[in-house]
């Protein structure tokens, strides 16, 4: 968001790029919202929101990197609160994956794959960017619109 | 995330949770409901404490179902509140484990 960048409602960290980053970003996240005027059903969304992107990108973005780096960045308005996801992995757009198909019976079922589906369903606008060696993913979470960016089947 | 286990009705374990069921949540369940998945046939997992599920807990309810359903038993989900209830609907979870709001409710589905 650099738009915002002077913007005192945003919040930013820097995430290690391993699975422990999604301890540090739930801690972080309750720290920055707590006490927000926010419904906490929106908060809660975009808890989930978070938890699947960043756990995506630890899991497949890094093979490789030399020097990974993720980055968070959280601004809350009145009525909605926006993320943005920043990582240096290779070219990953999550919108552009064929959403996971609900499982079909216990024996069977491919567990995994529905961190985008997830985000899709709950997440009121999405967008994913290339900006030079980075992926950017904005996500914004608002109360009366939940789920609307899924895309039409 | 705290883990409780209770007997109910004498051969139907209680499986309380605690806290999120996030990757570090899950993390710390993991062994006992994997304990749980071989050696238990009739299971009631008590999600009411439960205030976050991301997509790890829907892996974690899956393994641990899976081998109890091969034996013939069942594992019940009980009280997940309404944001991991979307959870597990989106995923398809609760057509395959039953999700019941009640102990009552989560009882009378062994039959």
């Amino acid at each position: 968001m650099p738009s915002a960048a002077h913007d005192t409602s945003d919040a930013t960290i820097d995430l290690p790029s391993n699975l422990s980053a999604v301890a540090r970003l739930n801690d972080w996240y309750a720290e920055q919202t707590e006490g927000a005027a926010l419904d906490a059903r929106v908060l809660g969304d975009m808890k989930l929101c978070l938890n699947e992107a960043v756990a995506n990108v630890v899991s497949y973005a890094f093979e490789g990197i030399a020097a990974p780096r993720l980055r968070v960045t959280i601004r809350m308005a009145a009525e909605a609160v926006t993320a943005e996801i920043r990582d240096n992995g290779p070219l990953f757009d999550p919108l552009d994956r064929p959403e996971a198909a609900a499982m079909q019976d216990l024996e069977t079922a491919q567990i995994g794959g529905f961190g985008i589906k997830l985000i899709r369903e709950t997440a009121s606008t999405l967008a994913y960017t290339r900006e030079g060696q980075e992926n950017v993913l904005q996500i914004t979470c608002r109360p009366a619109d939940r789920g609307s960016a899924t895309p039409a089947p | 995330m705290k883990i409780e286990q209770g007997q109910v009705d004498g051969d139907i374990l209680m499986v309380s949770l605690e806290g999120d069921l996030d990757i570090a949540g899950s993390s710390d369940i993991e062994m006992p409901l994997s304990v749980i998945a071989g050696s238990q046939d009739r299971v009631i997992l008590d999600m009411r404490g439960v205030g976050f599920m991301a997509s790890i807990g829907v892996r974690l309810i899956v393994s641990t179902a899976k081998p109890i359903a091969r034996r013939g038993g069942t594992l019940v989900i009980l009280g997940p509140n309404e944001a991991a209830r979307r959870v597990l609907s989106s995923t398809g979870v609760d057509t395959l484990v039953p999700v019941v709001e009640d102990e009552a409710a989560a009882r009378a589905a062994f039959g």
